[in-house]
């Protein structure tokens, strides 16, 4: 054991010293991609959420928590692809008087949920309570 | 000359001075409103977010009939008229006016729903003139939309119209 310890190289001493400075270096990189990679995901997050909600975007979509559609209006627009209008095809009265029916009856669909949607009567000062 | 120079910028600077005082008074809030609105704050606030969820659910009703009546009805009957050699440019004027109106209905809803939202994030108990001047600024772009659906509901009356005389006219 002495033997082994006096014959040794001046460099091994070193070759070890070395692996235990990599291990640190290389554990501080690997916090620095996590640090890196999170802020990027934090960054393009806010972006997507700032355009979508600068584009107007967010107003028309009604997936937003306490917009979502009523059951009753989700069942009515699977009924509603019943009648299809081909694009070529013989031109005839009868064919248009079906498309008048149906179209009329679409129309109507209108009426069914309120003949004036946005009057400005529930802003008025009125109603509020002015 | 120069009296009536001086006559004219009077005259005018009076006349813009009335107006602008007319204008504040209408949009004045009085102390009787201005206390209403501190009082029944969280009530009114409520009621606009309900009014947001009624409104959104208004949007996408319409919007939905809307975009049916382009996609399925005026598009593909002007793609027939085509196909069949015939030739109606109402019926073409009427399907573009009203994709464009469409388009207007989408935008100045976009500018009414953000105008209700920035309405209700104010604090009316602390802030009850800022509230009252957004409530009205809102109430004009509500207007707009319902202007828009007027203008839409017109175009629909016109394009039953065309359909029925073009109707006729294959008869």
């Amino acid at each position: 054991m002495n033997l082994e310890a006096a014959t040794r190289t001046p460099t091994e001493p070193q070759k070890a010293d070395k692996s235990q400075v990599v291990a640190p270096k290389g554990g501080r990189n690997l916090l620095l991609l996590g640090i890196i990679a999170t802020s990027i995901a934090f960054l393009t997050t806010f972006i997507s959420l700032k355009i979508y909600h600068d584009s107007g975007d967010i107003y028309l979509d009604r997936s937003r928590p306490g917009f979502l559609p009523e059951k009753e209006e989700v069942e009515k627009d699977e009924d509603s692809d019943s009648f299809v209008f081909s694009d070529s095809g013989l031109l005839t009265p009868e064919v248009l008087e079906e498309y008048l029916g149906n179209l009329k009856q679409e129309i109507n669909h209108l009426d069914d949920f309120s003949s004036n949607p946005f009057s400005t009567l529930p802003l008025s000062d009125s109603i509020l309570g002015f | 000359m120069k009296t009536k120079v001086i006559i004219f910028v009077v005259l005018t600077f009076t006349t813009l001075s009335t107006a602008s005082v007319a204008y504040a008074v209408d949009n004045e809030l009085t102390e009787k409103q201005s206390a209403s609105i501190v009082n029944y704050c969280n009530t009114v606030r409520q009621d606009l977010k309900n009014l947001q969820r009624t409104d959104a659910r208004a949007r996408t009703y319409f919007g939905a009939i809307y975009e049916t009546i382009l996609s399925k009805y005026l598009k593909p009957l002007n793609l027939r008229i085509v196909d069949n050699d015939l030739s109606n440019a109402t019926l073409l004027k009427l399907q573009s006016d009203f994709a464009e109106a469409r388009t207007d209905f989408s935008e100045d809803y976009i500018k009414y729903s953000k105008s209700l939202e920035e309405l209700v994030s104010i604090d009316c108990r602390f802030e009850p003139d800022l509230f009252y001047k957004k409530l009205v600024s809102t109430r004009e772009k509500r207007a707009t939309v319902a202007y828009d659906i007027k203008v839409l509901n017109g175009l629909l009356t016109s394009i039953i119209k065309s359909t029925e005389q073009l109707k006729e006219s294959l008869k």
